[in-house]
């Protein structure tokens, strides 16, 4: 304990390191995941329209697809286009051909819109769907006219001109569009389901991956792993004269251990503040609890690393390789679990860093046995390794 | 200098298991990521479904339609698996992790939505499954536009009939049929359209793309690596004795900067050979990936004389991979990425060395490759400069 205190006094006096490890994780999982969250929002689907058609209709369709902030729309002939497509510029484009109008006022399915794709394609989709939306809308409305005007025709009930019965449909129908549609969809994202969506009224949803949390396990874990050199750098000289001390090799350990244990909670607690207040985590009891125990982990690994490396390249790469691709397959840097879900094989739902991610609705006692094994395969040999060696 | 360059070499092959682990475990990441690709296109319905729970509280005709919009396009159920359950089953579905949303109908729906109400349908995404999400929230957009579109036909025929006074059965004859019309209509949405493909000779398609993709993150990861293996303060006993015979710290670097040259040339060249021959590639390519390795190995060597520290060239190397990766298209392709962050993209190396190494063409690549070339050997003298100038400072002190 007495050890304990002599360390924290220590880092107190020399403080740029510590400072520096908890800086660093906090900095770059802010700076990173803002990029990262402002580059999501951004995304565009950069597409072209070519008009060949110059009517009414076809205009109006493209004003419409042009309100839609997630396209990326430029107006183009088609040549250009062909070329602009060629080279990748674009992702797709739609081509109104000539006889648009024509055909849906005359009530025909035929194909009117050319969609123009590569093999590199992968938004034409979305966009097919949002343009007939807007041909489906024009074709409502005409047909609807059509029919008003066919019924009462069959009824013997045309009292006036057959054109302003059909333009008063014509427009009731699209009136009906004003000022909103006749049916609108709200989304909530909630974990409770149905209960929970009186609280949580968003008119407009926030579906993007929060990447901070993920971005703070990476961050997290390599510091903590990097941090583990001074065992490297003690390791040949101080280790053995420790030794001769009443404490012995491990308990120094622990002591040490216990001062960055701090340092890093210290880190933890201040990223948990700063998340709280930008709204990006809920910093419930389970969650946090689970984030010290990620620490845990991350010491248990960056001990047993350095009890069988011995020299500071090595355990340098060995400490980016292990975290980046644990990083990877945990959900760090994008949602994998979804993936997992598709293909059927989840193998990596025991990684640390999914749990911290994603542990919520499991059973905590998968969790929290996968973590203790885990502290304890990484602690066991490598105390085992300090005492023989020494 | 040739002595310093088999020093290093030795110091290089000392760490050989550190040096096996740096070039195996991204190529082993890799093949995991092929297999499970390969696993994913292999199989008839690649993709799961995932599963969309429906409570419908409403339970009109109308209602249906909208259930029949989702239940009968083929492209939907491909990707979803609809279930039409009751409140109390949605619920627990979601809480357990099974569904990725709830489609919430409200009561008395249809008749609200006739009488010009607009009672949202809500969706309840699951916030642990943000892609699936935004899937359904891109669907439900078009369904909801789907149905209106339908019902504003539908309450056309039903009011202008009403209006003039049609008798009730025909009213109500008229707006059965109107409504089976414009749900085919919907239905068939897919007629308005024409699918055309442009044949593109030696495009980058997709695996192309991401397997070059890959191919220059281990480049980064491996230069990284080395010049961590080589900084190494392990071997400063060493480079002191070298130190006092005379030799500069230029020198070294001048030789590190050979071995990281050679070794990534040596490691990297034959890794680049499956892509040359899965997609065919120009002879010339071999050049670029000269030029590539050279322009990491001049970035790399950089890093290194401005960040003396290991940890801090390492949390530098890292962070700029990242933010390259990202900004440079890496990950998603540059074309849908905003304007500002393909800004910050430019000044990447890994835009351009993606640009060149996907590119078609050699005329317009020739001007970047020379220039990229030029760049690099002037790094290199920079960080040259930079030793000798700290080698300078020092003999004065």
């Amino acid at each position: 304990m007495n050890l304990l205190i002599e360390k924290i006094k220590i880092s107190f006096r020399h403080p740029w390191l510590p400072l520096f490890y908890v800086i660093v994780p906090i900095l770059l999982a802010f700076s990173l995941g803002q990029l990262y969250e402002e580059g999501q929002r951004g995304l565009v689907i950069p597409v072209a329209l070519v008009d060949q058609d110059e009517s009414d209709y076809s205009r109006m369709v493209m004003e419409r697809l042009m309100e839609d902030g997630r396209l990326g729309i430029e107006f183009l002939e088609k040549g250009e286009a062909e070329k602009r497509l060629l080279k990748n510029d674009i992702d797709s484009f739609f081509l109104i051909k000539q006889g648009f109008q024509e055909q849906l006022l005359k009530g025909k399915r035929e194909p009117v819109i050319e969609i123009w794709t590569t093999e590199t394609s992968i938004a034409d989709g979305i966009v097919k769907e949002k343009i007939a939306a807007e041909i489906l809308r024009l074709d409502s409305n005409i047909e609807a006219a059509n029919w008003v005007v066919k019924t009462f025709e069959n009824l013997d009930l045309m009292k006036g001109q057959r054109e302003q019965v059909w333009q008063d449909a014509y427009h009731f129908t699209d009136e009906q569009w004003n000022p909103e549609p006749l049916m609108i969809a709200n989304f909530i994202l909630d974990e409770e389901g149905t209960k929970g969506k009186e609280k949580s009224h968003l008119s407009k949803p926030d579906l993007f991956f929060s990447p901070y949390l993920g971005l703070w396990t990476f961050f997290t874990m390599l510091t903590i792993l990097v941090s583990c050199d001074w065992i490297i750098k003690e390791k040949q000289i101080l280790f053995a004269r420790m030794k001769s001390t009443e404490k012995g090799v491990i308990g120094y350990l622990f002591a040490s251990l216990g001062e960055r244990f701090l340092v890093h909670l210290f880190q933890m607690f201040l990223f948990i503040l700063l998340a709280i207040q930008h709204d990006i985590i809920d910093g419930s009891f389970s969650l946090i609890y689970r984030m010290v125990m990620y620490i845990l982990i991350c010491i248990s690994l960056g001990i047993f690393l350095a009890s069988n490396l011995n020299d500071l390249g090595s355990f340098y790469v060995s400490s980016s390789v292990i975290s980046f691709i644990f990083c990877l397959f945990g959900g760090s840097f994008f949602p994998i679990q979804e993936l997992y879900g598709l293909i059927n094989v989840n193998v990596f739902q025991f990684t640390p860093q999914q749990w911290v991610l994603d542990g919520s609705g499991k059973n905590p006692l998968i969790g929290n046995t996968t973590a203790f094994l885990l502290i304890l395969t990484f602690w066991l040999p490598a105390i085992r390794r300090f005492r023989k060696n020494l | 200098m040739r002595s310093i360059f088999y020093i290093q070499i030795k110091l290089l092959s000392r760490h050989w298991r550190a040096l096996l682990a740096l070039l195996m475990t991204p190529m082993l990441v890799l093949s995991g990521i092929g297999l499970i690709c390969f696993h994913m296109l292999k199989e008839e319905n690649p993709v799961q479904p995932f599963a969309v729970a429906i409570v419908d509280r409403d339970g009109s005709e109308e209602t249906n339609l909208v259930i029949q919009h989702l239940l009968e396009s083929d492209h939907i159920t491909k990707l979803i698996d609809f279930q039409i359950v009751d409140e109390a089953e949605a619920n627990d579905l979601f809480v357990k992790d099974e569904i990725t949303s709830i489609i919430l109908i409200p009561e008395h729906f249809s008749d609200l939505v006739r009488q010009g109400v607009n009672e949202p349908v809500t969706v309840i995404g699951n916030p642990n499954r943000p892609v699936q999400s935004v899937l359904m929230y891109n669907l439900m957009d078009s369904a909801t536009r789907f149905t209106s579109a339908a019902q504003s036909a539908i309450n056309t025929i039903y009011y202008f009939l009403t209006e003039n006074g049609v008798s009730q059965d025909t009213i109500k004859e008229n707006y059965t049929k109107s409504i089976l019309h414009f749900g085919l209509r919907t239905l068939a949405r897919g007629d308005y359209f024409e699918e055309m493909e442009l044949e593109v000779f030696h495009q980058s398609h997709f695996l192309q793309y991401y397997s070059s993709s890959f191919y220059i993150l281990i480049l980064f990861v491996w230069a990284i690596g080395i010049v961590l293996l080589l900084k190494q303060r392990g071997s400063l006993p060493l480079i002191n004795r070298l130190y006092s015979l005379g030799i500069r710290k230029g020198t070294i670097y001048g030789a590190n900067t050979i071995v990281l040259f050679v070794a990534l040339i040596i490691a990297g060249i034959p890794l680049f050979l499956p892509i040359y021959f899965l997609f065919d590639l120009e002879i010339y390519r071999f050049f670029v990936v000269l030029i590539i390795i050279l322009s990491i190995t001049a970035f790399m060597m950089f890093l290194d004389s401005v960040f003396v520290s290991e940890k801090n060239f390492l949390l530098a190397g890292i962070l700029l991979m990242m933010i390259g990766a990202f900004c440079g298209g890496q990950i998603i392709p540059s074309i849908y990425l905003p304007e500002w962050i393909n800004n910050i993209g430019y000044l990447t190396l890994n835009y351009w060395f993606l640009e060149l190494i996907t590119e078609t063409g050699l005329e317009g690549q020739l001007q970047n490759l020379l220039c990229l070339g030029f760049c690099a050997i002037a790094f290199i003298f920079t960080g040259l400069l930079f030793h000798f100038w700290r080698d300078r400072r020092q003999g004065m002190a």
